[in-house]
C-alpha cells in the first residue's frame, strides 16, 4: 500500500542563503525601529544604528535604481527606433531626454543663462510649459470623462448601488460649492466624510496594515516566495 | 473437460441414441472410466448399429445411392485454386470414401435444438449489439466451451507415454520404421492402390509408426479394423493414436473431412494477398465432432476421430501443417484393425474391398519416436465427447439455426437451395487494376477439381448448399446490427448503401443531419477525435438521394433563397448494385491490413520514402503514415463496407491531365449529385435544433449586414474622417455645459450663486483646523529653516499650488527658510519652479515685504530628490537625529548639486519646526504619517510634528490620521477652498484684484462642480425614465 506524499521541493543553496539574509536584515530592522525592552540598551542602540544604516542603503540604492531606470528606458526606446511607424514616439522621447540633459548641462555650465538670479530659469520654464501644462490638461479632461460616465451610469441599468453612488456624488459636489451659501449640503457633506467615509478609510488602512504584517511575518519565517526561490 | 448438457438425450437423433451416444451414457462412461486408460476400457458393444452394408461390388452403400447424392457439386474447386492441401489431384479411390462419409449426415433429420453457440451468443453475453463483428470476436476469442484450452500448439510427444502401452512404445522407439512397414503391409497388401497416388509432400504420418500396435495386434488385418471402424460409433473407447493427424490444418481438422471438403473455408485464401491466414475455426472442433460419430469408412478417419478418441482434448490443439490429407489418413489403430477385420467386405469401399491400398501409404515417413507425440495425447484422463459430438452433429446441418457470424462472416446462408449464379466479374473494374495488383488479387473462385469431379456433393450435403463459401467477409446490410437509436430507417436504405456512394457524401450526410421531422430523435454530435462506432451512424439515404439540397443547400442558403430555387427533379430509382469487380476475401479488415504489410519487397519499394507533407501557409505539416492495423476496428469495418460498394465509373480522362498517358494512374473520384426532392429520410434534427439554427443564421446575417454597412460607410467617407470617433450628441452637450460652467464665472458675477469661501462661514471644527495650522506656522522660529515636502506632481499642480504658495508665503513672511524636498523627482523640480515663479512676481515680493526676489540656497533651499519612497521618508527622519552619512546625502547639496548650507547644527531646528507636507494622494499622506517618526533612540519628548496639506482626493485619509494622532499632525489643509480661506485668514492678498481673481477661480470650480452635479442628476433621471418606459412597453 502506497501513501501519497507531498513531493519535496529541492533546497537550493542560493535560496537558503537569500532567505537567511532576508530574515536577518528584517529582524535587525525591526529591532532597530522598535527596540525590545528585554535586550540591553547598548544592543538596542547598536541595532538602531545598524537599522538606520540599512535604511540609508535602501535610499542610496533607490537613487541608483533611478539611474538604471533612465538607462534602461534609453536602451529600450533606442531599440524601438527600428520600427518606424511606432518608433517615432521613441524618437521623440529620446530627443526630449537628451535635450533636457543638454539644456541642463549648458545651464549648469553657465553657457545658457536667462534672467537674473541663480535659478535655472530655462529648465524650470521648460518644465512648467511642458510637463505641468500637459499633466494639468490631462487631469482636466479626466473631469469631463468622469462626469459623462456618471451621466450615463443609469442609462442601461438602474440598481440600488448605482443610485447610492449617484446620490453620494451629487451630495459631495453640491456640498463642495453650496448654492447660495446654504449650509445644509455642506453639513451633509462633512458628515459623510467624517463618519461613513472615515470609517471605510480606517477599515482600508487596517486591512493594509494587517497585510503588511502578514507579509513581514512570512519574510521573517522564510515563507515568502520572493526570497525562497 | 466440463460436462455441458446442451440438451436432453431425447433430442438426439435416433441413430445416435441407438448407438448409445447420449449424454447420460457419456457421463456414465466417464464416471466408470475416469481412472482407467482408454485402451483398458472394455469395448462397448454396439448391438444397435445398422446392419452391415453390402460390399461395393454387390451393391453401393446406401449413402452412395443416387437419391442421397447432391445434384451438383457445390464445392467444385479447381485444383490450382485449392489450398495446398488440396493441390493434388485426388485419386478415384479416395472419392468413394469421402462420399461415404457424407451419407449419414445427409440422411439425418436433426431437431431444432438450440445451437451451442447460440447459448454463448454475444447478444446474450453482453456483447455490444451494434458491433457487427462482435459475434466474430467472441467466436475467435472465447470458444463456445469455456473449458477449451486456448493453446494452439500441437504436441504429439505425449502420445506414446500416455496412450500406448509400454510394449507398444518400446516397439515404436526401437523399430518404428520396420513396424510401420510391416503393419500396413498386411492390409496394404490386400488393398488395391490406385494408379494415381495423392501427392504427400506434407503428409506427416509419423504418428502411424508411433501408434501402430504392431505388437499388441500383430494379427490384425485390414478387414478386421475396417469392420470395427464402422462398428465403432462410440469412439470414446478407441485409442486415438492411430487416427490422429498432426499435420492437418486447424479448420480442416475442426470441420472434419466432410466439412472441410464441402465448406472450403477459403479456396483463395492462400493466394490472396489479403488472406494470409485461414480463419481461426479451431473451436469448431466440437461442432464438427458429431459427424465423426457416424459410421465412417476407413479412409475418412480424419483427425476428428483422433479428437474423438481422446475425448475432446484435441479441441485445444492446433494443427502444425496444412496438409488436409492427413485428416483422411487410413486408420492403423489396434481397435480399428480389429473391427475392420470383423466388418463384412460388403461394407467396405470398393478400393478397400479389392484389397488395394493406395501407394501413397508406401511413402509414409518413418515412424517417429514415441516421445515426439503431442502432449494432448498424453492426457491422463481423456474425457468423452461423444455426447457433445452427437449434439453438435444434430445441430450443424440445421441451416435455420446458423448463427449470425456464419451468415455475415465466413458462411453466407442462401435462401434457395440451388447455388446462386456466380456474379460475373466486372471486367471494366478489373481492367483498371494494374497488372501487379491483378497478380496479387485473389483469383475468382472456381469449382474445386477435387470436389467438383467427385460425387461427394451429392451425398447428402444439401445443407451445405445453404452456405456460400465464396461470399465476402463483409457482412450484408441486413446482418449489420441496427443502431440502438430509434432512428427511422430509410425505405431505400439498403439500395442506397449498395449504390454508388462516395465517402465524402457519406460523411457529409452524417455530419450534417437534415431535419424535417421534429419527432425524430436528435443526433449526437460526432467527434472524430474519439473512437466512434461507425455502425451506429444514422441510416443514410442512398447516394441518388444525397442531393445538393440534402448536403449543402439547406445549410448554406437562407430560406428565402431556398424557396426561389427551382423544384428539384424527381428522385431517380435506386440503381441495383453491380457485382463487385473482384471477389473480396472473407477475412476481417485487420487481416487485410496485415496482408498489406506483407506485400512483396518490390511493391514496398514503390512506396514513397518520405511521409506526405502539407504546406499550410508558411507552416509545414508532415503527415505520419500509420498502418491499417493500427486503425480502430470500427474504421476498418467502415472501410470494408465502403470497399464493397461499387466504385463510380471513371470520368473521362482529360488529355490535358498530367496523368493522361499513364494507364495505371488512379483517376480522381467523382461525386454525381443529381437534383432530387428533399427526402425526409435523412431528417435527424429536432424542432428545437432547427430553431437554434435559424437563430444562428439570423445572427450571422445581421452581423454580416452590419459589417457590410460599416465597410460601405468607411469606403464612402473621406480619408480624413475614417478615424474619427463616433459622434455623440449628449457627450458634446455635456462638454459644452461644463466648459461654460468653467468659463462663465470669469465673465460674470456668480457671488450670489457660488459665494467665495470665508473663514467666518466655517463651522467651529473648520475654524479650529485653520487655527491649528496658523499656530504651527507661527511656531516656526524667525529665520530658521523649515522642511517643506512637495509630494505632488504637476498633475495636481492646479489644486495644490495655491496651498503651497499660501504656506510658503506665510513661512517666508515669518522669516523662515523653506528647505524643500520630495520623494518624487518631478515634485522637487516643480517646487523649484513654484518658488522661482513666486520670487519673480513683484506683487508677491511686495506682499512678502521684500524688494528683491528670492535667492536659492539663501532664502530657500530645494534639496535633491529623496529616493527610496517609504524608506526615504524614514531615512529623512533618522537623518534629523543622527549625524551620519545619510544626513550628508540628504542635506549637503541642493537640487543643482550646490551646497545647501544645511549643517548638523541645523538639524535640531529642523526637528523643532513642524514639517509642512503637501500630499497629492492617500499614499503620500499614509507614508508621511506613518514613517516620519523620531527614531527609538530619540527622546520621546520631542516628536516630529507636521502639517499636512493634501488634495481633495486624500481628504478622508488625512482626516483619519489627523484624528488618530493630533499631537504629531498639527493641522490639515485640503484643496483650493482651504487655500483661499487660509489666504484670507492670513491676509495674503496683495490687492483686491488678486483676491477677486482668486475668488473667481473658486467660483469657476464651484460652479463647474454644481453643473456636473446637475448634469449627473439629469442623466440619472433620463436613464430611469427610459428604463421605466421600456418596462412599461414590455408589460
Amino acid at each position: 500500500m502506497t501513501t501519497s506524499r507531498t513531493p519535496r521541493r529541492r533546497l537550493r543553496l542560493g535560496a537558503a542563503l537569500l532567505a537567511a539574509l532576508t530574515i536577518g536584515i528584517a529582524l535587525i530592522t525591526l529591532l532597530g525601529l522598535e527596540p525590545a525592552a528585554p535586550l540591553p540598551a547598548a544592543l538596542n542602540a547598536n541595532l538602531s544604528t545598524l537599522s538606520q544604516l540599512l535604511i540609508q542603503l535602501v535610499a542610496v540604492i533607490g537613487a541608483i535604481a533611478l539611474l538604471l531606470g533612465v538607462l534602461n528606458l534609453t536602451r529600450v526606446h533606442a531599440a524601438q527606433l527600428r520600427k518606424f511607424p511606432h518608433g517615432i514616439y521613441s524618437l521623440i522621447l529620446l530627443i526630449t531626454l537628451f535635450g533636457v540633459v543638454l539644456l541642463r548641462a549648458l545651464e549648469r555650465g553657465g553657457v545658457l543663462r536667462v534672467g537674473t538670479g541663480d535659478a535655472p530659469s530655462v529648465s524650470l520654464t521648460v518644465l512648467d510649459a511642458a510637463q505641468v501644462a500637459v499633466e494639468s490638461a490631462l487631469a482636466g479632461l479626466l473631469f469631463f470623462a468622469l462626469v459623462y460616465s456618471a451621466f450615463r451610469l443609469m442609462r442601461n441599468r438602474v440598481t440600488i448601488w448605482n443610485a447610492l453612488f449617484i446620490a453620494a456624488l451629487v451630495i459631495v459636489l453640491l456640498g463642495f460649492s453650496p448654492l447660495g451659501g446654504a449650509t445644509f449640503l455642506p453639513s451633509v457633506r462633512e458628515w459623510l466624510l467624517n463618519v461613513p467615509v472615515n470609517a471605510g478609510t480606517r477599515g482600508l488602512l487596517i486591512g493594509i496594515a494587517i497585510g503588511v504584517v502578514v507579509v513581514g511575518v512570512r519574510v521573517l519565517i522564510g515563507r515568502d516566495r520572493t526570497f525562497r526561490e | 473437460m466440463t460436462e455441458r448438457p446442451m440438451f436432453d438425450d431425447e433430442d438426439l437423433p435416433s441413430w445416435l441414441v441407438e448407438a448409445g451416444i447420449t449424454f447420460a451414457g457419456r457421463r456414465a462412461r466417464v464416471g466408470a472410466s475416469a481412472d482407467a486408460p482408454p485402451w483398458e476400457l472394455p469395448q462397448r458393444s454396439l448391438p444397435d448399429l445398422p446392419p452391415p452394408l453390402p460390399a461395393p461390388e454387390e451393391a453401393p452403400p446406401p449413402w452412395a445411392t443416387a437419391d442421397s447424392l447432391p445434384a451438383a457439386a457445390a464445392v467444385d474447386v479447381p485444383l490450382e485454386e485449392a489450398p495446398p492441401g488440396f493441390q493434388t489431384e485426388q485419386p478415384d479411390w479416395l472419392l468413394p470414401a469421402i462420399e461415404g462419409a457424407e451419407t449419414p449426415l445427409a440422411a439425418l433429420e436433426l431437431p431444432d435444438a438450440p445451437m451451442p453457440w447460440d447459448a454463448d451468443a454475444p447478444a446474450e453475453s453482453g456483447a455490444p449489439p451494434d458491433d457487427p463483428f462482435s459475434d466474430l470476436d467472441w467466436m475467435t476469442q472465447s470458444p463456445p466451451a469455456a473449458d477449451q484450452p486456448a493453446s494452439p500448439t500441437f504436441k504429439t510427444s505425449w502420445l506414446g507415454d500416455a496412450m500406448l502401452p509400454d510394449a507398444m512404445r518400446e516397439a515404436a522407439e526401437s523399430a518404428a520404421a520396420a513396424n510401420l512397414e510391416a503393419v500396413p503391409d498386411d492390409w496394404l497388401s490386400a488393398a488395391e492402390t490406385p494408379s494415381q497416388q495423392p501427392a504427400t509432400p506434407t503428409f506427416k504420418t509419423s504418428w502411424l509408426s508411433e501408434a501402430s500396435p504392431t505388437e499388441a495386434v500383430p494379427e490384425a488385418d485390414s478387414s478386421a479394423w475396417d469392420v470395427d471402424l464402422f462398428a465403432d460409433s462410440a469412439p470414446a473407447e478407441m485409442p486415438a493414436a492411430p487416427l490422429g493427424s498432426t499435420t492437418t490444418d486447424d479448420w480442416m481438422r475442426d470441420f472434419s473431412v466432410e466439412d472441410a471438403l464441402e465448406s472450403d473455408p477459403d479456396p483463395t485464401a492462400e493466394n490472396s494477398p489479403t488472406l494470409p491466414t485461414a480463419p481461426d475455426l479451431s473451436w469448431l472442433g466440437d461442432a464438427a465432432m458429431p459427424q465423426a460419430a457416424e459410421p465412417l469408412s476407413a479412409t475418412q478417419s480424419a483427425d476428428w476421430m483422433r479428437d474423438f478418441s481422446v475425448e475432446g482434448d484435441l479441441e485445444s490443439a492446433a494443427p502444425t501443417d496444412a496438409d488436409w490429407l492427413s485428416k483422411i489418413d487410413l486408420p492403423t489403430g489396434e481397435d480399428a484393425l480389429t473391427e475392420v477385420a470383423a466388418e463384412p467386405a460388403s461394407d467396405l469401399p470398393d478400393w478397400l474391398s479389392s484389397g488395394k491400398v493406395p501407394d501413397a501409404l508406401d511413402d509414409l515417413p518413418a515412424a517417429e519416436p514415441a516421445d515426439a507425440m503431442p502432449d494432448w495425447m498424453s492426457a491422463d484422463s481423456a474425457p468423452d465427447l461423444s455426447a457433445e459430438l452427437a449434439d453438435l452433429a444434430a445441430e450443424l446441418p440445421n441451416a435455420s439455426e446458423v448463427p449470425d457470424w456464419l451468415q455475415t462472416g465466413y458462411l453466407e446462408p442462401r435462401t434457395e437451395s440451388a447455388p446462386p449464379p456466380t456474379p460475373a466479374p466486372d471486367l471494366s473494374a478489373d481492367a483498371e487494376i494494374p497488372a501487379w495488383m491483378r497478380d496479387l488479387a485473389p483469383a475468382p473462385p472456381t469449382p474445386s477439381a477435387l470436389t467438383g469431379s467427385s460425387d461427394i456433393a451429392t451425398s447428402g450435403m444439401d445443407w451445405l448448399d445453404q452456405y456460400d463459401f465464396e461470399a465476402s467477409t463483409a457482412p450484408e446490410l441486413a446482418d449489420i446490427p441496427k443502431p440502438s437509436r430509434a432512428a427511422p430507417r430509410s425505405a431505400n436504405l439498403e439500395a442506397g448503401l449498395e449504390d454508388e456512394l462516395d465517402i465524402d457524401a457519406l460523411l457529409a450526410g452524417t455530419d450534417v443531419p437534415i431535419a424535417s421531422d421534429p419527432d425524430l430523435l436528435p443526433v449526437a454530435p460526432i467527434n472524430l477525435d474519439e473512437e466512434f462506432d461507425f455502425d451506429t451512424l444514422p441510416d443514410l439515404p442512398p447516394p441518388s438521394d444525397l442531393t445538393a439540397h440534402d448536403i449543402f443547400v439547406d445549410d448554406v442558403l437562407p430560406a428565402d433563397v431556398l424557396a426561389d430555387l427551382p423544384p428539384p427533379a424527381p428522385a431517380t430509382p435506386p440503381v441495383k448494385p453491380s457485382p463487385p469487380s473482384a471477389p473480396s476475401a472473407p477475412v476481417k479488415a485487420t487481416t487485410e491490413a496485415a496482408a498489406v504489410s506483407e506485400l512483396p519487397e518490390w511493391v514496398a519499394e514503390m512506396r514513397p520514402d518520405s511521409s506526405p507533407t502539407l504546406m499550410i501557409g508558411d507552416q509545414q505539416v508532415t503527415l505520419e503514415e500509420r498502418p491499417l492495423s493500427a486503425l480502430p476496428e470500427a474504421i476498418l469495418a467502415l472501410r470494408e463496407r465502403l470497399k464493397q460498394l461499387p466504385s463510380a465509373p471513371p470520368p473521362a480522362e482529360s488529355k490535358d491531365s498530367q496523368l493522361s498517358n499513364i494507364p495505371e494512374a488512379l483517376q480522381p473520384p467523382s461525386l454525381p449529385i443529381t437534383p432530387a426532392p428533399l427526402a425526409p429520410s435523412g431528417a435527424l434534427a429536432t424542432a428545437a435544433q432547427l430553431a437554434g439554427v435559424q437563430t444562428l443564421r439570423k445572427i450571422a446575417a445581421a452581423q454580416e449586414s452590419i459589417l457590410k454597412r460599416r465597410m460601405e460607410t468607411e469606403a464612402s467617407a473621406p480619408p480624413s474622417l475614417k478615424l474619427r470617433a463616433r459622434f455623440k450628441l449628449d457627450r458634446l452637450l455635456l462638454t459644452l455645459l461644463l466648459v461654460a460652467a468653467v468659463v462663465l464665472p470669469f465673465f460674470t458675477d456668480l457671488d450670489a450663486l457660488v459665494p467665495p469661501p470665508r473663514h467666518a462661514n466655517l463651522d467651529a471644527a473648520g475654524q479650529a483646523r485653520f487655527a491649528a495650522v496658523s499656530r504651527a506656522v507661527s511656531s516656526v522660529l524667525d529665520g530658521s529653516p523649515v522642511l517643506v515636502a512637495f509630494e505632488y506632481t504637476p498633475t495636481a499642480a492646479g489644486e495644490l499650488d495655491d496651498l503651497a504658495r499660501a504656506l510658503l508665503r506665510d513661512l517666508l513672511q515669518r522669516g523662515a527658510r523653506p528647505v524643500i524636498l520630495s520623494t518624487n523627482p518631478s515634485g522637487a523640480l516643480h517646487a523649484y519652479h513654484v518658488l522661482h515663479q513666486l520670487s519673480l512676481d513683484p506683487a508677491e515680493m511686495q506682499l512678502l515685504g521684500r524688494s528683491s526676489p528670492l535667492v536659492p540656497r539663501r532664502d530657500y533651499v530645494v534639496l535633491g530628490y529623496l529616493p527610496g519612497g517609504v524608506s526615504g521618508v524614514r531615512a529623512l527622519a533618522n537623518a534629523l537625529y543622527d549625524d551620519s552619512f545619510q544626513q550628508q546625502v540628504i542635506f549637503e547639496s541642493d537640487l543643482e548639486g550646490l551646497p545647501s548650507g544645511i549643517s548638523a547644527q541645523t538639524m535640531p531646528i529642523l526637528r523643532a519646526n513642524p514639517v509642512f507636507v503637501l500630499a497629492q494622494s492617500q499614499d503620500d499622506v499614509q507614508t508621511w504619517a506613518e514613517q516620519f517618526h523620531a527614531p527609538a533612540s530619540a527622546p520621546s519628548d520631542a516628536p516630529l510634528r507636521m502639517v499636512i496639506a493634501a488634495a481633495s482626493a486624500a481628504t478622508t485619509t488625512l482626516q483619519t490620521y489627523a484624528t488618530a494622532d493630533p499631537q504629531r499632525i498639527l493641522g490639515t489643509l485640503i484643496g483650493l477652498r482651504d487655500a483661499l480661506i487660509y489666504r484670507d485668514l492670513r491676509d495674503q492678498y496683495a490687492d483686491a484684484e488678486s483676491q477677486r481673481t482668486a475668488e473667481r477661480r473658486w467660483q469657476s470650480v464651484g460652479f463647474t462642480a454644481l453643473s456636473a452635479a446637475l448634469a449627473i442628476l439629469l442623466g440619472a433621471a433620463f436613464g430611469m425614465i427610459r428604463i421605466l418606459a421600456q418596462r412599461r412597453r414590455a408589460q
